[in-house]
C-alpha cells in the first residue's frame, strides 16, 4: 500500500482468543527442586532478609521490598513471605519474567494462578506484580523495565537469581546482565540511604562464562593488589599463584582444561564481581561499603564447582567533615582509618575464601537435607506438583549425583 | 428466553458442574443472555475504557472486598488484571452468571442463596453495604476491551479455586441463532484447581486480548500523533502535549518508551498520597499555566480515567469527607431548609463538633467493612475533592461555604407513576469557593450506595436559571440512601430523566441553589457593605487631612481650627456658636440638595453623603480661616455654603 493509503483493517481484532485448561498435577521436576536450592532460600536468602529486617524495623511503616525474576513456581517468594510474616512485615515485590510474554498459553495461565495464589498469602502488599520484561533490558533507560523501576524506587532486597551466567554475553553485548545491574545500582545509589542486600545465584563455569568477562573482573581485582600489601598476600595464600602473575594464570587456566586450577578460576570470578560492585558504588555519589555476606557454592555438573549463590550487602558511607585547620577536633571516622575500598575488598577476599560447599554440607547433614526436602515437597504439593513422583525423582537424582544436569533455570 | 427455561439451565448447568467439581474435570458451556437485546446493548454502551474497569470494582465492593488492586500493564496495557479480596463466587454464583451474562442477579430473591447478598436485605451485601454494582453486566462490560477474559475466584473454606475461561461472540447481525429465542454471548469452560490455602478468598479477572482501540485510547495515541503530526504540517495547529502522563509507549519497537512518564510524585512517594499530589499539581496550574486547569489539557487519558474512577466509586476523598469537616478558618457551614425559598441557615460548629455530628449526617453508609480501598499501578484511588485552603479568585468573599441538606421522603402513600418507588432519601451537600478548580469538578455528582456512573454535572440537573458566575464557583454530591437506583439508566452513566424520582432529587437541588444563592447573596451584600463604610471612613479622614494642611498655610500651627456643625434645630446654633463652634442651620444650606437626592438610601448611599457634608465642612473652614466669614452675617455664609453645595450636587455629586 503506498503512504497515503489507510488500513481498512485497522483496529479490528484477527486473533482468536486461547483458552488454558485445568492443570495437571506437574511431574517434570527442576534442578531447584532439588534440597540444595531450599538450603540456599532457607539459610541464604530468608536468613539474610531477616537479618536486614532487624536493621531495618519495618513493621507497619512499609513493606519490603524486593526485586526477583521468578520462577513460574514463586518458590523464593513463597519462602521469604513465611520469613517476614513471621516478623510482621508485609512484603511488596516487583519481578521480571519473559515468559508472561511466550506464545505458551497454558505457561502464562499457570504464572497468572501461581501469582494469584501468592498475591492471596497473608503478607503480600497488593501492589506488588511481575512484568513481562527482560530484566537485562534495564542497560536501556528507554526500556519499559527501566522505566518501571525507576518508579518503584530502591529494594531492600535484590534477587538475581538467573537461569543462566551473570557472565554469559561479551561485554559489548546490548542488553547484558553487567549494564543492567549498573544501571540497578545506581538507581539504588541515589534512591536509599538504608542498607541493601543483593542476591547473585550464577552458573560459573568454563561453558557458560565469556572469556573477555573474566578478563575484566581479574583487571579489578590487580588494581586492589597495587593498592594494598596485605591483600595480595591473602590472595597469594588462597589462590596459590603470585600476585604478579595472577592475569595470566588464571586466563590460562580458564581457556585450559586443568580441573585442578579452576577452583582459583572459580574464587577469582567471585571476588572480581564483588570487587566490580564495590568499584561501582564507591565512585558513586554518596558512597557505598560492600560486603560479601555468608555465600555457597554447588556443583550442577556434578564434577567440579560451577554455581554460586552470593550474597553482597551494601551500606552508606556517612561522609564526615574534615576540619583542616585543627580548630575544631574531628573524632575518628568509625573508628577506623582504614581507606575502605581496601577494607571492604579484602572482606570479600576472606569471604570468598570461605565459600560452603553445599553438596557436601547435605550429604554430611543427613537430617537437615530431610528437612529441606520435606519443605520443597511441601512447597510443591501447594504449586500443583504430583509429590510421590517427586519422591521417585528426588530418588534418582540425589542417588546419582554424578550425572550431569543442566541447571536451567534457578528458582 | 423465560424465566423458567433460563433457571432450569442454570439448574441443569449447576448440577453438570457439580459432579464434575467433584470428580476434577472442566465443564463447558455456553454463555447465554436473559434477552438478546440486552446482550446487543451491553455490547457497546460504555464510551470509556474505564466504565468496564468501575463495574469490575463496584463488584468487588459488592463481594465486601476490602482491597482492589488493578494492574493495567501501562504504558503497553496488554492485559488488564483486577484483583479484590471479596467473598468470591462460588460455583452456583458461577453457574448463574454464564446463563444470565449481562443481567443481575443481585437483588433478586436467589441472591441470596447464591452468596451474593444478604439474606434479610436484597439491597445489601453480606456484609451490608449497599449494592451497587449488578455482576452480570459488570462483567459483560469486559466485552468493551476485550472478546476473552478469566476469572479466578475463591471462596473462604473451599480447597478448590474456581476458574471460568469465558469467550464472547462479537454480534452477528445476520447469522445469530433465533431457533429457540437465546441468544448465545460466548463460551465458557469452569474447572476447579487445588488450593492448599483454605482460609484465602477474593477474585481476580484477568482481561487478555486487549483491544487495539481501547490500547489506543489508553496510551493516548492520538494525542501524541496530533502532537508529532502537527510539525511541518501548516493545517494542523499543533496541541501541547500533556503537562502529566504515563509517557508515550513506542509501538514500532519492542517494550521502549518514546517519551518517558511525567508524572507529579517521585518514587518515594506512598500510594495514598499520590492522589492528592495529583490534585495539587492541577491546582498549581492555576497559578503558573492557566486561570481554570482543564483535565482534558493537563492529564492523558489513563490519568484522566484514574481521575474519573477516582470520583466514581465508594473510596474515601484524598482530605476528608466534607461531612467530617470541623470547625476549620476560612470555612463557613450552613443548613438548608426543605423548603424552595428563603435562605440556608448559618450552623456554628463549635470545637470538637463536624458537620456531621451537629446535622446527624451519616453517609457513607459502607457496612461491617468499611474500609475500601483500591489501587490502580500502585496508585491509591482517593476522591479528588477537597474543601479546606482551597484557591481564591478576587472575589470579596473569602471563606469558603458549605451547605448541607437531609430529604427523607416516605413514598408509599402515593401511586407509583408520581413516587416511582417507596422512599426516597438523600444527604447532600454544596461547596461555594470563588474557584472551583479543576473546571470538571464543577456541578452535581449524585452517588447511589455511594457510587456514581455520571460524575460532575455542571448543569446543575438543568438548572433553568441564570446564575452563570456563582453556579460555574459551585460545587456538590448528593448521597442517594434509599430510591433512585431505578432510574439509571442501563449504561450506569445517565438518568431517564423523567422517573418521579430523578424529577424530586432535581426539584430539592433547584430549591437547594436557591437557598444558596440568597445567602451568597446577602453574605455577599453584607460585606460590600462593610467595606463600602470602611473606604467610606478612609476618604473622610483623607479628606480631613488635605483641609487641615491647606487651613495650616494660612493660620500657621498655632491657631485652633473651630469646628463646623451643619445643625438640624435652629434653637441649638447659638448654645453652639458661643461654644467657639461654627454652627450653621443645615437646612438653609441642603435644603435644595435633598429635594433632588432619592429619599431610600443604600449603604453606599449614604457613604456618599457623608463625604460630601464632610468637604462642604471643610470648604467652610477654609473660607473661615481666609477670614472671610469674620464680618459676614450668618445667613450671608449660609448663602454662599449653599450656592456651592448646589453646584457641586448638579451631575449626582
Amino acid at each position: 500500500m503506498s503512504e497515503d493509503s489507510f488500513d481498512l483493517y485497522d483496529g479490528i481484532e484477527s486473533e482468536p482468543p486461547k483458552r488454558a485448561k485445568k492443570t495437571e498435577r506437574k511431574t517434570e521436576f527442576s534442578p531447584w527442586h532439588r534440597p540444595r536450592k531450599q538450603c540456599i532460600r532457607k539459610y541464604q536468602w530468608a536468613s539474610e532478609v531477616a537479618e536486614l529486617l532487624d536493621k531495618l524495623d519495618l513493621s507497619e511503616k512499609r513493606p519490603l521490598k524486593y526485586l526477583t525474576l521468578p520462577a513460574a513456581d514463586f518458590m523464593d517468594i513463597r519462602v521469604l513471605h513465611d520469613e517476614v510474616k513471621s516478623q510482621d512485615v508485609v512484603m511488596k515485590y516487583m519481578g521480571f519474567n519473559t515468559q508472561l510474554k511466550s506464545d505458551d498459553t497454558q505457561l502464562k495461565y499457570e504464572l497468572q494462578l501461581a501469582e494469584f495464589e501468592v498475591t492471596q498469602l497473608d503478607n503480600i502488599d497488593g501492589n506488588s506484580k511481575i512484568y513481562p520484561d527482560d530484566f537485562r533490558d534495564l542497560s536501556s533507560e528507554k526500556s519499559n523495565a527501566y522505566e518501571q523501576i525507576k518508579h518503584q524506587g530502591s529494594f531492600d532486597a535484590i534477587n538475581l537469581d538467573l537461569c543462566d551466567s551473570i557472565a554469559s554475553q561479551q561485554p559489548s553485548d546490548a542488553n547484558n546482565y553487567f549494564s543492567a545491574v549498573n544501571e540497578l545500582l545506581e538507581l539504588q545509589g541515589k534512591n536509599r540511604t538504608e542498607p541493601w542486600i543483593l542476591f547473585v545465584s550464577t552458573h560459573i563455569s568454563r561453558e557458560s562464562v565469556n572469556s573477555e568477562v573474566i578478563e575484566a573482573l581479574v583487571g579489578v581485582i590487580q588494581d586492589n593488589i597495587q593498592k594494598s600489601e596485605e591483600f595480595r598476600i591473602e590472595l597469594e595464600r588462597i589462590t596459590f599463584i603470585p600476585a604478579k602473575e595472577i592475569q595470566d594464570v588464571i586466563l590460562s587456566h580458564f581457556l585450559g582444561a586443568n580441573d585442578e586450577a579452576w577452583s582459583a578460576v572459580f574464587d577469582c570470578f567471585c571476588l572480581g564481581l564483588g570487587k566490580w560492585f564495590l568499584q561501582l558504588m564507591l565512585g558513586s555519589e554518596p558512597r557505598w561499603t560492600v560486603s560479601l555476606q555468608k555465600s555457597y557454592f554447588y556443583s550442577v555438573s556434578g564434577s567440579e564447582k560451577d554455581f554460586a549463590a552470593l550474597c553482597f550487602k551494601f551500606d552508606q558511607i556517612s561522609e564526615k567533615r574534615i576540619d583542616r585547620t585543627g580548630l575544631g577536633i574531628t573524632s575518628p571516622e568509625g573508628g577506623s582509618s582504614e581507606d575502605p575500598e581496601i577494607k571492604c575488598a579484602k572482606n570479600i577476599l576472606s569471604q570468598v575464601a570461605s565459600l560452603e560447599d553445599v553438596d557436601e554440607y547435605l550429604i554430611r547433614e543427613k537430617e537437615v537435607w530431610e528437612t529441606l526436602k520435606g519443605e520443597t515437597r511441601d512447597i510443591l504439593d501447594i504449586c500443583h506438583y504430583d509429590v510421590d513422583k517427586y519422591d521417585e525423582w528426588i530418588k534418582d537424582v540425589e542417588g546419582s549425583r554424578k550425572a550431569s544436569e543442566p541447571e536451567s533455570v534457578a528458582g | 428466553m423465560s424465566g423458567k427455561v433460563s433457571d432450569e439451565k442454570k439448574a441443569k448447568l449447576y448440577e453438570e458442574a457439580q459432579a464434575n467439581l467433584a470428580a476434577g474435570i472442566t465443564t463447558e458451556t455456553q454463555l447465554e443472555t436473559d434477552d438478546r437485546v440486552l446482550a446487543r446493548i451491553t455490547d457497546g454502551i460504555y464510551r470509556k475504557p474505564s466504565s468496564a474497569i468501575r463495574e469490575l470494582i463496584a463488584n468487588a465492593y459488592d463481594a465486601d472486598a476490602t482491597e482492589v488492586h488493578i494492574h493495567t500493564d501501562a504504558p503497553r496495557f496488554n492485559s488488564i488484571r483486577v484483583i479484590d479480596n471479596g467473598t468470591g463466587l462460588s460455583l452456583k454464583g458461577i453457574c448463574n452468571l454464564v446463563k444470565s451474562i449481562g443481567g443481575s442477579a443481585k437483588r433478586t430473591s436467589l441472591s441470596p442463596e447464591l452468596e451474593i447478598s444478604n439474606e434479610d436485605d436484597l439491597t445489601k451485601s453480606r456484609g451490608g453495604r449497599k449494592l451497587i454494582g449488578k455482576l452480570g453486566i459488570g462483567l459483560f462490560s469486559v466485552a468493551q476491551l476485550s472478546n476473552h477474559f478469566r476469572i479466578i475466584t475463591k471462596q473462604e473454606g473451599d480447597n478448590h479455586r474456581l476458574v471460568a475461561d469465558i469467550t464472547l461472540n462479537i454480534y452477528e447481525e445476520d447469522t445469530i441463532h433465533e431457533a429457540s429465542g437465546e441468544y448465545v454471548s460466548g463460551d465458557v469452560n469452569i474447572w476447579p484447581e487445588d488450593a492448599s490455602d483454605i482460609d484465602a478468598h477474593g477474585t481476580e479477572i484477568l482481561i487478555l486480548n486487549i483491544k487495539k482501540q481501547v490500547q489506543e485510547t489508553l496510551r493516548s495515541k492520538e494525542r501524541w500523533n496530533i502532537e508529532k503530526g502537527a510539525e511541518g504540517d501548516d493545517d494542523l495547529k499543533p496541541i501541547d502535549p500533556p503537562d502529566f502522563h504515563i509517557g508515550e509507549y513506542d509501538t514500532q519497537t519492542d517494550d521502549t518508551i518514546a517519551t518517558t512518564a511525567s508524572l507529579p510524585w517521585d518514587s518515594s512517594v506512598a500510594p495514598s498520597e499520590k492522589m492528592m499530589l495529583l490534585y495539587k499539581a492541577i491546582q498549581d496550574q492555576h497559578n503558573q499555566k492557566v486561570a481554570r486547569p482543564k483535565l482534558e489539557d493537563a492529564l492523558d487519558n489513563y490519568l484522566q480515567a484514574v481521575w474519573d474512577l477516582s470520583l466514581s466509586i465508594p473510596v474515601d476523598y484524598i482530605e476528608t469527607h466534607p461531612f467530617d469537616l470541623t470547625q476549620t478558618q476560612g470555612v463557613r457551614f450552613f443548613r438548608f431548609k426543605n423548603q424552595l425559598k428563603g435562605s440556608a441557615e448559618e450552623v456554628e460548629l463549635k470545637k470538637g463538633d463536624s458537620l456531621r455530628s451537629v446535622m446527624e449526617l451519616q453517609c457513607p453508609e459502607r457496612g461491617e467493612n468499611s474500609s475500601f480501598s483500591v489501587y490502580i499501578d500502585g496508585i491509591q484511588l482517593l476522591r479528588p475533592v477537597a474543601f479546606i485552603d482551597q484557591p481564591k479568585s478576587s472575589h470579596r468573599i473569602k471563606d469558603s461555604m458549605i451547605f448541607a441538606g437531609t430529604v427523607d421522603e416516605d413514598l408509599s402513600g402515593r401511586p407509583i407513576e408520581v413516587s416511582g418507588g417507596k422512599q426516597l432519601s438523600f444527604e447532600a451537600y454544596l461547596f461555594w469557593n470563588s474557584l472551583i478548580l479543576p473546571k470538571e469538578n464543577q456541578g452535581i455528582l449524585i452517588r447511589i450506595g455511594d457510587a456514581s456512573g455520571t460524575l460532575f454535572d455542571e448543569t446543575f440537573m438543568k438548572y433553568q436559571i441564570s446564575e452563570q458566575s456563582r453556579l460555574k464557583q459551585l460545587s456538590g454530591e448528593i448521597y442517594i440512601k434509599s430510591g433512585l437506583d431505578a432510574a439509571l439508566n442501563i449504561d450506569r452513566e445517565s438518568f431517564n430523566t423523567s422517573h418521579p424520582h430523578y424529577r424530586l432529587v432535581m426539584n430539592w437541588l433547584h430549591g437547594a441553589i436557591k437557598q444558596f444563592s440568597n445567602t451568597n447573596k446577602s453574605i455577599g451584600k453584607a460585606i460590600r457593605d462593610a467595606d463600602t463604610v470602611q473606604r467610606s471612613e478612609a476618604a473622610v479622614s483623607n479628606l480631613e487631612k488635605v483641609a487641615d494642611k491647606e487651613i495650616r498655610k494660612i493660620v500657621g500651627e498655632d491657631y485652633d481650627i473651630p469646628e463646623v456643625l451643619f445643625v438640624e434645630k435652629e434653637g441649638q446654633l447659638s448654645e453652639l456658636r458661643k461654644d467657639g463652634n461654627i454652627a450653621l442651620s443645615r437646612e438653609s444650606i441642603f435644603s435644595e440638595r435633598s429635594k433632588v437626592q432619592p429619599k431610600r438610601k443604600n449603604a453606599t448611599a449614604k457613604m456618599a453623603e457623608r463625604q460630601f457634608n464632610k468637604k462642604i465642612e471643610a470648604v467652610a473652614k477654609v473660607l473661615h480661616a481666609h477670614g472671610l466669614f469674620d464680618d459676614m452675617p450668618y445667613s450671608e455664609q449660609e448663602e454662599i455654603l449653599r450656592a456651592i453645595v448646589n453646584i457641586f450636587s448638579v451631575g449626582g455629586e
